[in-house]
């Protein structure tokens, strides 16, 4: 059928914008986590982004983000550019203790600015040099600014590499710098990524319209993302998710309002792709949330605990300082597959994390 | 014929109506004076005057609420 779901596993379907991600699904590197997300029933698209950032639904006071906190767990020496975000400005998920840095989503963050004219540089770093309030930031920033031009440097092999294919504006340009910084920059160990304008109430499209226009370029994008990180990406887990689902029928206005239950993405070389996990309760009336949306079966953050006890060997203590607030109640399958590098610790597992959030704003 | 006019025009019409004047440091300074830290002041004297205006607003000062 023309502009139809894309078969998965004969009973779960893809959008069809989403085709650029069926090679993965078919090398098994994909994975879906459905009726997945935050237990908490808030409808506020900031309250449920906040919490799916802080990994503490229900509590609005929580400091910092969940990417810093797994940051501020894990052993080894913490730079700047160990935890980096592409948007418009620093995201709750990366705020907390460990520095982080930012990039704006177009390429002028990894390009020369006027700090680097030497005289103009000196200059602002006898400014800031040992203020007591800015004098850590400064340092942080310059030192992540300098990290990040290194690693954007494209060498001639990965221009080859890259057959030289213009990508379209967006995330999948984005996508394509980040797996340069990331390949070039092995202290980049977490990313972030938020994209916004899914908040689809009205003309929301199906096959075709406005869903599937966003849907395009995200697509496109992980796949550039898993296509340039080469072989970094046997080493590394992408886990798209949102705030909220959407309601299971159509609004009168041609598109859906905010639901409860969603569906995570899950990619790398050592997902246990090709799958659709979850409990999965249908689309009947009696089994929607309120009648109306997917209930939550799947907390998001025994998804996130799973990544992080799995690939990166966090121990329970760990565990509980990144999740505080989460339910002991594990996700109740294996969505990456065992570990056979007996090698590995916690000190040495330093292994890529990506986090892509879309949502209905940045 | 028409179209090089037009163009001509076109420039005369986007050209600014002066030249931007740099901007004193020493005047700025004095207008800012209460609000800048010694630290900045002693920093910023001992720097080329074509550096100072930058370095007065760009300064650890102006990065407070």
């Amino acid at each position: 059928m023309e502009n139809g779901a894309l078969d998965l596993d004969g009973y779960f379907g893809l959008h069809p914008a989403l085709a650029s991600l069926q090679p993965l699904w078919q090398q098994k590197k994909l994975a879906f986590v459905h009726a997945s997300g935050s237990p908490d029933g808030t409808r506020s698209h900031f309250d449920a982004q906040d919490y799916m950032e802080s990994a503490t639904p229900g509590r609005k006071n929580t400091p910092d983000g969940w990417m810093n906190r797994l940051v501020a767990t894990l052993p080894g020496t913490t730079t700047p550019s160990r935890l980096l975000g592409i948007g418009p400005v620093m995201p709750r998920i990366l705020a907390g203790q460990a520095a982080a840095v930012n990039l704006p989503n177009v390429a002028s963050g990894t390009r020369a600015d006027i700090l680097d004219r030497p005289a103009i540089g000196a200059a602002f770093d006898q400014l800031y040099a040992g203020h007591p309030r800015f004098g850590r930031a400064y340092d942080d920033g310059r030192k992540a600014h300098r990290e990040v031009m290194m690693a954007a440097a494209e060498t001639p092999q990965m221009q080859a590499a890259d057959r030289g294919a213009p990508l379209p504006n967006g995330f999948p340009d984005d996508a394509a710098r980040l797996a340069t910084l990331m390949r070039n920059d092995p202290k980049i160990q977490m990313a972030f990524v938020a994209l916004g304008g899914w908040d689809t109430h009205v003309g929301q499209g199906a096959g075709t319209g406005q869903l599937a226009n966003r849907l395009a370029p995200l697509g496109q994008g992980l796949a550039v993302l898993a296509e340039r990180l080469g072989p970094l990406f046997d080493d590394t887990v992408v886990v798209v998710m949102s705030e909220f689902g959407r309601t299971a029928r159509e609004n009168g206005t041609g598109g859906t309002d905010h639901g409860h239950g969603n569906v995570m993405w899950v990619l790398g070389g050592k997902v246990k792709g090709g799958r659709v996990y979850g409990d999965w309760q249908g689309l009947e009336d009696a089994a929607l949330n309120e009648g109306r949306d997917l209930p939550v079966t799947t907390d998001f953050r025994s998804v996130l605990a799973q990544v992080a006890e799995r690939h990166l060997l966090l121990t329970d203590k760990q565990l509980t300082q990144v999740f505080p607030a989460m339910p002991q109640k594990s996700a109740g399958f294996r969505l990456l597959a065992a570990e056979c590098r007996t090698d590995l610790t916690l000190e040495t597992a330093t292994r890529p994390i990506v986090v892509l959030l879309y949502c209905a704003a940045q | 014929m028409r179209r090089r006019r037009c163009s001509c025009r076109r420039r005369t019409a986007a050209a600014p109506s002066a030249p931007p004047v740099p901007v004193d440091p020493a005047r700025l300074q004095a207008t800012l004076a209460g609000a800048l830290s010694p630290a900045t002041l002693d920093t910023v004297a001992r720097h080329p005057d074509n550096l100072r205006a930058a370095m007065l607003l760009g300064s650890p000062d102006f990065m407070q609420r």
